[in-house]
């Protein structure tokens, strides 16, 4: 009887340990997620950027997924707000982590310091452009930081998505990620045809490094939806303003829909876009004699959007076999 | 005999009248400047460096131009500024030096911040003079010392008797607004920080000349400048009572309508929940230059736009000018005045077409010209060269359906047969959709006319109907 009581134990032992060397496993394993942006100050614009963590969330519940906004300024806009009693009464949408929200750097060393140690980071940017390759850098700092004891290296893995049009390599054929995109923006392409109007988009490009996803963005929504006009061009380098402008008026367009192929409509679409100055989009589309009716609203607010950068978020985790 | 003692005391009075003329009619030649240095002048300086926009501006307001040698980075207004060398208070003394002026002028938050800088120039000979006017009264001696350091005292009388004139034609319109109409406003200086202006500064002068009644008239100035530390509590405290928002927009205050909305608390305010929040460029309220004239009359138009929008005498013409135009479409729509860019901002577009305070056929010291370059701003004008405006010439009629297509949202307009407007009329758009939505009708054998000008009467009734018909919302 003595016996069975000692197997009991032993057993019972046993099992225990099993029990918490698997917790400590599942602890070592700890992941996160972060979106890391731009940002934008208005409680109003951050749906775009909320709205797309919250798809993210959902897709992987048991993972956390935290935002990172690039801009220095943005942040301390929020950070200003911690203590605004009043703003915090009215924007009770508006969390605490945005409101404290830092920049991807700290964020992620923020996660690495509570554990976190398998990170993916996932930018929800447009194109691969100097925000990215900026993004990129670091992610890659971060995980050549060794150790002399492999199991104290600070990152078991810190991994990053690529971006809404893709990137370079032939893993991922960036004009397939150019179609999946061309494809999630149905909708704009429906309300331009409804208008009669060709579709223009302006994305915010770069001077520094070529832009030619954009022409090529262009080329592939013209492809798959041939009965209606598309454009696109950038605020910074190429495809310019007078090129599309030079487009539309060899081309005999009439009217336009014309939307920022941005995440967030903040001051871009708002000024350079639809702004009443000579030299918005708008109005030098006007010039000619073109009609142009103005969305001003963030890819970000579709959730088809969402669903791409989910799928990359997969794609890249899967590559590195972390499990989410 | 008696007529030769006479002509020769009548130029010895000439001649006396004359040179005390010159000195200011006789006003000393000397003042203290903000630094407390007491500044003789006995020639004019010819070798100028100004380290602050107002300063520059008024230098050429005074009508020098060769003389002024050099001037602080982001300057832009007039556009003669930006082809002067440009020196900061960060530079190297040496490099001042190098440049040999006999004057540097500064302002107070350099004279103690560059103590190091300004010693070594004096020590180099050259006469370094601190100017900061704080109130209005304090604005008309800074002109005048201008005018004392470069033998310009006449012009600078001028300038005082040009502002002057300016104001009693605004206070001629502010009078006749009845006390229980006056508007009360909250004046922001810094957003971040929740500031004010100090009620004796030149940004509440201008508020209180274009009738407004500044609700934070209890705020303190912190020191020696015109900024008043208030507070989200005190403004609050107003809530109910402020009419209008005002906010300067500059470097130090990046105002925006969106962000005093999306503020914590200021839907409480007034203003704030009747959408009442304006914007209005610091240049043009905070500077002591000829311009702040333009900030008056801006927020005038802020605060009673049915007052300060009258176009009734232009409604008189029988040929519009292409000024007139602009003056009356700017006025009709209450578009917000433009102002010139900063330097950094106009060099990021190398392609520009035209810099304001360009024109060559524009008076920049008249009263035409903030309506024209307004109106140029808004890409109502097709037809304007890098230095011509041709103020005088008619509007023609095919310029005004250009411009209302430019301005206007319409709706989608039915094709209608114009005789003498064709396919490859390079308007034909644009005179399309006006006359295809009625807003200019042809004439009884269908034709448009566009090369024909337009009467202030027709021209008003247009732009009514075409707002009408828009959607757009100013």
């Amino acid at each position: 009887m003595k016996k069975l009581g000692l197997i009991f134990a032993v057993i019972a032992m046993s099992l225990t340990l099993v029990v918490s060397s698997f917790a400590m496993e599942a602890q070592k394993e700890k992941k996160a997620i972060v979106l890391a942006q731009f940002g934008t100050s208005y409680p109003s614009a951050m749906a775009a950027i909320t709205g797309i963590q919250k798809q993210v969330q959902d897709a992987f519940p048991g993972v956390k997924v935290k935002l990172a906004f690039t801009s220095y300024i943005i942040r301390n806009i929020w950070h200003a707000r911690q203590n605004d009693e009043k703003f915090l009464k009215e924007n009770k949408n508006i969390s605490e982590e945005i409101l404290y929200v830092k920049g991807p750097l700290a964020t992620i060393t923020g996660l690495q310091d509570e554990g976190y140690t398998t990170i993916i980071v996932q930018p929800t940017h447009v194109f691969e452009g100097e925000e990215y390759l900026d993004l990129k850098s670091c992610v890659e700092g971060l995980d050549s930081i060794a150790a002399v004891r492999t199991k104290h290296k600070p990152f078991k893995k810190i991994v990053l998505g690529r971006p809404l049009l893709g990137k370079k390599g032939d893993e991922y054929p960036y004009y397939k990620d150019l179609e999946v995109a061309a494809k999630a923006l149905k909708a704009d392409v429906e309300l331009a045809r409804k208008n009669k109007a060709a579709l223009v988009y302006m994305g915010h490009g770069n001077e520094v490094l070529s832009t030619g996803a954009y022409i090529e963005f262009q080329e592939t929504l013209r492809k798959m939806y041939p009965e209606t006009p598309a454009y696109v061009g950038v605020v910074e380098g190429f495809p310019s303003l007078d090129y599309v402008v030079a487009g539309l008026v060899k081309d005999g367009i009439r009217n336009v829909v014309l939307k920022p192929l941005m995440i967030v409509a903040g001051d871009h679409a708002n000024n350079d876009m639809a702004g009443d100055e000579d030299d918005s989009w708008k109005t030098t589309i006007k010039s000619k004699g073109i009609k142009v009716v103005t969305v001003i609203h963030g890819l970000g607010e579709s959730s088809e959007i969402g669903k791409i950068f989910i799928q990359h978020l997969k794609d890249v985790a899967r590559d590195n076999q972390i499990g989410l | 005999m008696r007529k030769k003692i006479f002509a020769v005391l009548v130029v010895i009075i000439s001649v006396l009248a004359a040179a005390s003329v010159a000195s200011g009619k006789g006003e000393s030649n000397s003042f203290t400047d903000e630094s407390g240095s007491r500044i003789t002048v006995k020639e004019p300086f010819m070798r100028i460096i100004s380290l602050y926009g107002a300063h520059t501006e008024n230098l050429f307001s005074l009508g020098l131009d060769r003389e002024i040698t050099g001037v602080s980075e982001n300057e832009a207004y007039p556009p003669q500024a930006m082809t002067k060398p440009i020196f900061s208070y960060h530079d190297d003394a040496e490099k001042f030096i190098a440049a040999r002026p006999d004057l540097v002028l500064i302002r107070p938050m350099i004279a103690q911040g560059y103590k190091n800088l300004t010693a070594k120039l004096q020590k180099a000979g050259i006469t370094v003079v601190s100017l900061q006017p704080n109130t209005m009264e304090e604005v008309y001696s800074y002109w005048k010392n201008l005018g004392r350091l470069t033998g310009r005292e006449i012009q600078a009388q001028k300038m005082i008797g040009q502002f002057q004139a300016g104001i009693r034609e605004i206070n001629s319109l502010v009078k006749a607004i009845p006390l229980s109409e006056r508007k009360k406003v909250y004046f922001e200086a810094i957003h971040s920080k929740m500031k004010t202006f100090s009620p004796s500064s030149i940004a509440i002068f201008a508020l209180k000349s274009a009738g407004g009644i500044n609700v934070a008239a209890d705020a303190k100035a912190v020191r020696g400048t015109n900024i008043a530390a208030y507070g989200k509590e005190r403004i609050l405290s107003h809530a109910k009572e402020i009419d209008v928002y005002l906010a300067q927009r500059g470097v130090m205050n990046r105002a925006k309508v969106r962000r005093i909305m999306e503020e914590g608390g200021f839907r409480a305010i007034k203003a704030v929940r009747e959408g009442k929040i304006y914007i209005i460029d610091e240049k043009i309220v905070s500077r002591p230059t000829l311009r702040l004239l333009d900030g008056i009359y801006e927020t005038g138009r802020i605060l009673y736009p049915e007052r300060f929008n009258d176009v009734t005498p232009l409604k008189e013409k029988s040929i519009i000018t292409r000024a007139e135009f602009a003056e009356m479409f700017i006025k009709i729509m209450n578009i917000p005045l433009k102002t010139p860019d900063y330097r950094h901002d106009i060099l990021k577009k190398p392609d520009i077409k035209h810099k304001y305070g360009d024109f060559k056929d524009v008076d920049y010291a008249g009263n035409e010209y903030k309506f024209i370059e307004t109106a140029v701003s808004r890409g109502l004008f097709d037809d304007i060269g890098k230095y011509e405006f041709h103020p005088d010439m008619p509007a023609k009629r095919g310029d005004m359906a250009y411009s209302l297509f430019v301005y206007f949202d319409f709706p989608d307009a039915k094709s209608v047969a114009i005789k003498d407007v064709h396919e490859s009329h390079p308007l034909f758009n644009q005179i399309q959709t006006v006359a295809g939505l009625n807003i200019v009708k042809l004439n009884k054998d269908g034709e448009f006319l566009p090369d024909n000008p337009v009467s202030g009467k027709e021209l008003f009734q247009i732009i009514s109907k075409a707002k009408e018909l828009s959607y757009k919302e100013e």
